[in-house]
């Protein structure tokens, strides 16, 4: 859980992760354990700054660091919630959701790894101003959506793709 | 069933990080002296599948199997390798131990939670499908780094 250090402890992800964590300490679960659990969520990124880490030979926290910043950047937690919320019903729906889940998975691992060959974030988001321009844009039309469904997220995943 | 042929029929036995669940299953006494004849147990492949196997579906219950292969397209025995390696990545066990640990310090119903939690259950009995709990060991399902390492 080390890796949550190099993220921006005012992420609005971070709160219901906060939240869980105290709802627990007033159980009377101890501390640590209470972190540890409130936050295996968000182990799947460990994996992703991992490979992205062996890939680059880059240190961890600078891969962290990179990683969260482009999260953050383009609100990739945000979108990463409305695909969680998509419905499961059926077994297609639900093959859909973890593919897009995937999607956006790879996608943050390969812009994180852009971003540090291209020396960091800011001359990642200054050599790819135009595109950028246009997936923020993109992604503030879906934030404002109440219920985005598979059609949006697809598209908004194929905008961020060409990032990438 | 279906599983467990699937799981003896396949190379997972064989695998010797894998095959530690057989001695897993015999009493720690027997450890030290009868190693060698552990080892050389005529059912030693059906002891090795069925422990494995326990353990999973008690932890990640009994639908998971299903789930991943149908939603990764992976082998049983790839999910379950791909499981046993994500509890050794994440290091669960202790964290299991720990929250069972709390036995009458903490309310059965947070124990219960904090596991639910953990293995990403969190869906209720309507929906009935935990896809948030899955992807650890959908990563692993998926990454052509960790199976054909694992496989050698």
């Amino acid at each position: 859980m080390q890796y949550l250090q190099a993220a921006p402890a005012s992420a609005s992800w971070q709160v219901p992760i906060k939240e869980m964590q105290v709802r627990f300490i007033q159980q009377r679960v101890p501390e640590p354990l209470a972190f540890e659990v409130a936050a295996a969520a968000t182990s799947l990124a460990a994996l992703d700054l991992a490979e992205v880490a062996e890939n680059s030979q880059q240190p961890l926290d600078t891969v962290a660091s990179a990683y969260f910043a482009i999260g953050d950047a383009l609100g990739l937690a945000r979108l990463r919630a409305q695909v969680s919320a998509l419905p499961s019903d059926s077994y297609w729906q639900a093959l859909a959701k973890a593919a897009s889940s995937d999607d956006l998975a790879s996608l943050q691992r390969q812009l994180t790894a852009d971003a540090l060959q291209a020396g960091g974030l800011e001359p990642w988001q200054k050599s790819q101003e135009i595109p950028l321009d246009r997936a923020r844009r993109m992604l503030s039309e879906l934030a404002d959506a109440k219920n985005a469904d598979l059609a949006m997220l697809s598209v908004a995943l194929r905008e961020l793709r060409n990032l990438a | 069933m279906w599983l467990f042929d699937e799981l003896l029929a396949s190379d997972l036995p064989e695998d010797t990080w894998v095959a530690n669940a057989l001695q897993r299953y015999f009493p720690q006494r027997l450890h030290g002296e009868f190693a060698t004849d552990i080892e050389r147990h005529p059912l030693r492949r059906e002891i090795i599948a069925t422990v494995v196997l326990n353990e999973m579906v008690n932890r990640v219950g009994p639908s998971f199997p299903h789930q991943m292969t149908s939603s990764t397209g992976s082998t049983p025995a790839q999910v379950v390798r791909a499981y046993l390696l994500t509890r050794e990545v994440f290091a669960l066990e202790s964290t299991w131990a720990s929250i069972e640990a709390l036995d009458n310090v903490v309310a059965d119903q947070t124990q219960a939670e904090l596991l639910m939690e953990l293995a990403g259950a969190r869906c209720g009995p309507p929906r009935g499908s935990c896809a948030r709990g899955a992807w650890p060991n959908r990563w692993h399902t998926r990454s052509s780094a960790f199976l054909p390492r694992r496989a050698d």
